[in-house]
């Protein structure tokens, strides 16, 4: 009798314990399923780390050898618009249709944060496109990234120019490929308004300072500035500071300045600033949609230049894509919108660029293939070719990459990309490249500061200077 | 994976027959007396067991794909299932350790066991899931760890494990009890388990039962459960000293064990002077607590040990030690644990009859506190463990660096100016704010005190409100004094506004330096005089009428002042908390004092109540619409600017309306006059400050409509161009515009408020309300003699609940202007420090002022609630 007891509450702790435990492994499993990517710890992808902890190496070579069909590759990135991710989605199909190889792309505005707190946990997915090449470097010294293999690296510098391929560099090793590329140093008109008031558009920056007089004093308002962009408000800003810093103190100043080799409130930094918000400061000069330039969203100034409400606005290349549907570019017609270069201050011509680079967190056969389809020229066509058809003309998106059919690309497209790789200086958004801290803090915030009048230039300079990281 | 979805799969059916079984078995032969017969009862339960174990098998060998349709459809199954699982489950678990808790009076060998497997299930179950031990490694990992016994292949580590294992097994039974004992355990218990496990371990490491997750998931508790179950149950055998040895034994076995089965990345090295320090250290808590709550102290001080010696070798050691460290690191903590509980004797019937009783609240209470100290007290740890670390990256090498810098994060908080900025504090004495706010206080401070002295009673004695007071409106004179003689010590931002603000007027100034002097020069001598001036035995403030508003708000607006003045990160928070919990329980309590037992009440409260349904987010994007402000001369689209436009037409316009309205308003003003002089006759002294309060307004409202500049932002009276212009409510007027972010958190909150305050006001007895009428008290004088006193801990609970909330505030700053324009609070910029920047040790230094400066309140809250009950 004694027995029986215990042998029969055994047995029910016993049938409890077995069907807890595997309900434990249910949880995991369809978590894992779960479609969102960046939801932090769910990220942990069974798939994942089971291939990292738990199945021998020698399984997973043995499949290379075969085919990669089946397997599944994860990339995360900061893009996270419908138009972004059906191009990129259209940018893997034929190649999952070639390889059998899936691959799932999340994107997410909070990306940059993410994707640090993931790397934290190992939670990461294969492959993260990255618009910093700052970060690519910190998490390549971190040792979260892996260099690329040998023949993405092949791949890679036969398709892109060195001068991109150097972003993704890392104490001599490439750890990232270039994906996609903006040109900054933009400034976007209309030719049609310009035309009919007599303007020309200018070749130096004083000539672009004096047309706006000119325009003011015409009752013209020169510009549409406009910084907002919620939690990275004051990024616009801080381009005109660096097209006018490239321009002003010339690329090795400006490659001193962005490796801190000369301080954030040096005078040739402060003299910049001091000319960008003069200039935004001028009676008359600016349109702000926003009432303030502080509180207009950056992409609030399309709208305005297409209504004449201002004459001028200095954006990067993918501003195409905040002009309501319908607008016409550089086609010669009356209400077209076209850009012009952002005219130099010395002669010279250089190129502020930005761009993403991809990079993978994780070594399997799977990933570098990917890795390698997405330096492809094919993978540029393809994604040029699905948002050109979505936006019906101009993309949006932009590619250096060398061999692309540039049929695909409308002139005005063309010329750009004819722009960042014919350019013989070369730079790198700067904000991108410096400390997170910075780069994605203060610069930003005390840039917003010292627009809004909150803080003089010198003060926000110190405290940008004090913020970077020792 | 497919494996791991099909045991998902499975193990829904099993459940379900599990749950049915037990349920439906314990159903009948529990409430019906008839069937009270305990071995059908078991019997049920055995029943659904034996169904469900040979239901497992069969399904886990069976084709998945026919049990769940993988299509989308399956989802939807999917959900349901869970919940089902979870009723169930929870079911269940009631029902078993009910049955658990049954055996303390009837088998307490039985009941150690089970409390033993259970306990060894949830360790050994929490290390498994978190993925901190693993029975099986990949090679590579093993062969890392060049010292480890482990890396000498298969067959010597089962040999090896088989040693250690039985070893451990046979010292323990040895040592143990009688001779009797002896036998029975060492024979019986310890050396068959321990063989068994040394058996199974090895077996993995020699990778001769195919390596699967699943296994290892169903296993490692299993194995838990039965091994801290059976030392359960042999302890529950043992008699004083041998139980202690044996408990000691046996915990720092199962310590090995874990030591032995922890993952490479998480081996900890042993280092000295943590250990000793935690150990110690937590030792001498535990034994004080003990102390305290008249217990023997060896128990806490072996329990504090234990857990200091955890934190000492798990978390403020790096890890990378070699496994037999992890080993000893591991087994001295389990064998304290051991110890501790084995110390004590056998439960006597009274003490058994107490667990009986007692445990059952337990069954509840268990996993809300295991998942509060896992999400609460681990973390809170680890937080203060970072925030005392700083990383940076070596300027050569460019490595990332972490420094141990003690409190030096903390030291930054207070001394960067953007989170700790006290430097402009003489702008407090010259903002209007103050001069309003002390002017109010003043008035009220003076009803109080002819209130007091002609009815004799009220607060009793020169309280310390009169001299703070006092000094502070000194300190005001003095400041307006340096203000007119144009000192430029005041900031000179601050000086222009001030200017600009009195308009060419310095006759107000004057007249502030005069009231300032005079009332704190009167205060002052109040309080040196106490009861002479007023004739009596003390000085009698009566702090009970209508004036205690004016005071209230009078405090209010210093305050207001004060956090204006101070900026930053922390003061900017505290500026939060203090605005937005005074205005919302003011508003709240305003609300459902007025509301109450009106015709629309349920109507107003409704609406009143319904932002609580938004969250904070979704109100922030809605109220940036609200506030928008487009270029002077475009239309309007946010609502607030459209209006405030509106209203600047109007006050500039030449017709009819205008005149009307300024009438309108000179007559308003004039009945306000009136009603506050005939109160004031009648005694009904809040009604008379409430009318004179609504006259100030209204005053201000003629005055600025009268000058032109209503809807102006009167800075250009000299070129009188008088346009009405746009307000960029959340970018300019700094400091003031966090006032506009604030209101988005009152507009939430002050639902809540009235909600809570509504329910109290009506639990206040009528008969008192009734009491007070007959006796001839207006309405005013119920509301603040009676019904405040009465909600006053109403009040407190609201405040408290209010202040954690605002001190959180997080998600309307992140949407609204993400801490631009000097609108930064604490918990934005933590993520903006940990998140974005990589300053983790600082982010985690703010999450630690943060908790700290919410835990008194929190403290305060728990206090009241235990006084209640």
């Amino acid at each position: 009798m004694r027995h029986s007891r215990i042998k029969s509450l055994l047995t029910l702790l016993f049938a409890f314990t077995l069907v807890t435990a595997a309900c434990s492994g249910d949880e995991t499993t369809s978590s894992g399923d779960g479609a969102n990517v960046d939801a932090g710890e769910t990220t942990e992808a069974p798939a994942t780390t089971e291939a990292n902890d738990e199945e021998p190496a020698e399984t997973t070579e043995a499949a290379m050898e075969d085919d990669l069909s089946g397997t599944t590759v994860t990339i995360s990135g900061p893009e996270n618009s419908e138009l972004d991710a059906a191009g990129i989605a259209a940018a893997f199909a034929d190649f999952t249709a070639e390889t059998g190889i899936t691959v799932e792309y999340s994107g997410s505005r909070d990306f940059s944060d993410n994707i640090g707190v993931q790397a934290e946990a190992g939670t990461t997915t294969d492959i993260a496109i990255f618009p910093q090449p700052g970060k690519v470097a910190d998490f390549a010294r971190d040792g979260f990234l892996l260099p690329i293999t040998d023949e993405v690296k092949a791949a890679t510098d036969a398709n892109w120019a060195a001068a991109w391929n150097e972003f993704g560099i890392v104490d001599g090793t490439q750890y990232a490929i270039p994906v996609k590329t903006d040109l900054k140093s933009l400034v976007w008109y209309k030719p049609g308004a310009f035309e009919a008031a007599g303007y020309d558009v200018p070749e130096t920056w004083d000539g672009l300072k004096a047309l706006a007089d000119t325009m003011i004093a015409d009752g013209n308002t020169p510009f549409c500035v406009g910084i907002e962009s919620g939690g990275a408000t004051g990024w616009t800003f801080t381009d005109w500071v660096e097209d006018l810093m490239l321009r002003m103190e010339g690329p090795e100043t400006y490659d001193a300045w962005v490796a801190h080799e000369i301080p954030f409130n040096d005078p040739k930094v402060a003299a910049v600033w001091n000319e960008v918000i003069d200039l935004w400061n001028a009676p008359g000069m600016v349109y702000a949609s926003g009432g303030s330039i502080a509180a207009t969203p950056f992409a609030e100034n399309a709208q305005p230049l297409l209504d004449d409400k201002c004459m001028m606005h200095r954006q990067a290349s993918f501003y195409t894509g905040m002009f309501a549907d319908g607008t016409a570019f550089a086609d010669g017609s009356d209400n077209a919108v076209d850009v012009f270069f952002f005219p130099s201050v010395k002669g010279d011509k250089p190129v502020l660029g930005a761009g993403t680079l991809a990079a993978a967190f994780n070594d399997r056969p799977e990933v570098w293939a990917v890795m390698e389809h997405m330096t492809t020229p094919a993978y540029a066509e393809a994604r040029q070719a699905a948002q050109a058809s979505i936006q019906g003309g101009i993309s949006g998106f932009l590619s250096a990459a060398k061999g692309q059919d540039m049929s695909l690309y409308t002139p005005l497209e063309q010329s750009f990309i004819e722009i960042l790789t014919t350019a013989e200086v070369v730079r790198f958004d700067a904000s991108d490249l410096m400390p997170a801290a910075v780069g994605a803090g203060t610069f930003w915030s005390e840039g917003t500061a010292a627009v809004n009048g909150d803080k003089s230039v010198a003060e926000a300079l110190d405290a940008i200077e004090a913020s970077w990281p020792s | 994976m497919e494996l791991l979805e099909s045991v998902g799969s499975v193990c829904v059916t099993v459940l379900i027959a599990i749950v049915l079984g037990s349920l439906v078995g314990t159903l009948i032969t529990q409430p019906m007396t008839f069937l009270q017969d305990k071995v059908r009862q078991r019997s049920m339960l055995v029943l659904a067991g034996v169904v469900a174990v040979p239901t497992f098998i069969w399904l886990v060998g069976s084709d998945t794909d026919a049990i769940i349709a993988s299509d989308e459809g399956s989802k939807v199954a999917d959900t349901v299932w869970g919940v089902t699982i979870a009723l169930g489950a929870s079911a269940l678990l009631f029902i078993s350790f009910n049955m658990m808790f049954n055996q303390v009076t009837k088998s307490l060998a039985r009941f150690s066991a089970l409390l033993g497997a259970t306990i060894g299930f949830v360790v050994f179950g929490l290390l498994d899931g978190n993925r901190l031990i693993q029975w099986v490694g990949p090679r590579d990992s093993l062969a890392n760890n060049a010292h480890s016994w482990v890396n000498h292949g298969p067959w010597t580590l089962l040999i090896f494990s088989l040693i250690i294992a039985g070893g451990v097994g046979a010292l323990a039974g040895i040592i143990v009890g009688t001779f009797r004992e002896r036998v029975q355990s060492t024979l019986l218990v310890f050396i068959p388990i321990s063989l068994f496990l040394g058996f199974i371990w090895g077996l993995f490491y020699a990778e001769r039962i195919p390596v699967d997750t699943t296994i290892t998931l169903l296993w490692t508790p299993l194995v838990g459960a039965i091994v801290v179950g059976v030392v359960g149950y042999v302890l529950s055998q043992l008699d004083q000293p041998s139980r202690l040895i044996a408990g000691t034994a046996a915990g720092a076995g199962i310590g090995l064990m874990i030591g032995g089965l922890l993952k490479t990345v998480y081996l900890p090295r042993i280092s000295i002077i943590p250990l000793l320090t935690w150990g110690i250290g937590l030792a001498i808590v535990g034994a004080v607590l003990s102390r305290l709550r008249k217990r023997p102290p060896i128990g806490g001080a072996l329990l504090g040990g234990a857990i200091g010696w955890l934190i000492g070798a798990f978390v403020a050691t790096k890890v990378g030690g070699p496994r037999f460290e992890a080993m000893i690191n591991t087994a001295i903590p389990l064998a304290l644990v051991g110890a501790r509980f084995s110390v004590r004797d056998h439960p006597g019937i009274v003490e058994k009859a107490k667990i009986d009783l007692k445990s059952r609240a337990w069954i509840f209470l268990m996993p809300a506190m295991s998942f509060i100290t896992l999400g609460l007290t681990v973390p809170l740890i680890r937080t203060i463990y970072l925030s005392m670390l700083r990383t940076g990256r070596d300027p050569e090498t460019k490595q990332r660096v972490t420094e141990f810098v003690l409190l030096d994060n903390y030291k930054d908080i207070f001394t960067n100016p953007n989170s700790f900025n006290v430097g402009n504090w003489r702008n407090i004495f010259t903002s209007a704010p103050f001069e309003i706010g002390s002017s109010l206080i003043m008035m009220g401070l003076v009803a109080a005190f002819l209130l007091g002295r002609r009815s004799g009673n009220g607060f009793r004695g020169s309280s310390i409100i009169l001299p703070i007071t006092s000094l502070v409106l000194l300190a005001g004179a003095f400041y307006e004094f340096r203000l007119l003689r144009g000192s430029t010590s005041v900031d000179e931002a601050a000086l222009a506004q001030d200017v600009a603000a009195a308009a060419g007027a310095p006759s107000w100034r004057y007249l502030y330096l005069f009231a300032f002097l005079v009332g704190g020069l009167a205060l002052l001598v109040l309080t040196f005089s106490g009861g002479r001036v007023a004739g009596q035995d003390g000085l009698n403030l009566d702090l009970g009428g209508g004036h205690l508003g004016a005071i209230i708000f009078g405090t209010f607006l210093v305050g207001m002042a004060m956090f204006a003045s101070l900026r930053g990160t922390l003061l900017n928070s505290l500026w939060w908390v203090f605005a937005v919990t005074t205005i919302s329980t003011s508003m709240g309590l305003a609300i459902a004092a007025l509301a109450d037992r009106a015709k629309f009440e349920n109507l107003a409260k409704s609406i009143i109540f319904m932002p609580m349904a938004i969250s904070f987010v979704g109100a922030g994007i809605i109220w940036r619409f609200m506030f928008i402000a487009r270029p002077d001369g475009d239309t309007q689209t946010g609502v607030m600017n459209y209006v405030w436009l509106k209203l600047a037409d109007f006050s500039q316009g030449d017709g009819v309306g205008r005149l009307l309205t300024i009438i309108i308003l000179v007559g308003l003003l004039a009945s306000l006059v009136w009603l506050a002089f005939s109160s004031y006759q009648h005694d009904a002294g809040s009604l008379a400050y409430g009318s004179i309060v609504v006259a100030f307004f209204v005053g201000w409202l003629l005055w600025r409509l009268l000058d032109h500049r209503l809807g102006g932002t009167g800075v250009q009276v000299t070129e009188q161009i008088l346009e009405g212009r746009t307000i960029q409510f959340l970018s300019q007027g700094l400091p003031y515009n966090n006032l506009w972010l604030m209101v988005v958190l009152i507009w939430i909150q002050t639902g809540f408020a009235m909600v809570i305050f509504s329910a109290a006001i009506k639990a206040v007895p009528t008969e008192f309300l009734e009491a007070a009428s007959v006796d001839g008290a207006n309405e005013s004088s119920i509301f603040w003699r009676i019904v405040v006193p009465q909600i006053v801990p109403t009040i407190g609970v609201v405040v408290t609940t209010l202040i954690v909330t605002v001190l959180k505030v997080f998600d309307i700053v992140k949407v609204m202007t993400n801490g631009n324009f000097g609108s930064q609070v604490i918990a934005n910029e933590m993520w903006f420090q940990a998140f974005t920047a990589g300053n983790q040790g600082l982010g985690s230094a703010l999450a630690v002022v943060l908790f700290i400066s919410v835990v008194p309140v929190v403290y305060f809250n728990v206090k009241r609630i235990q006084e209640g009950a």
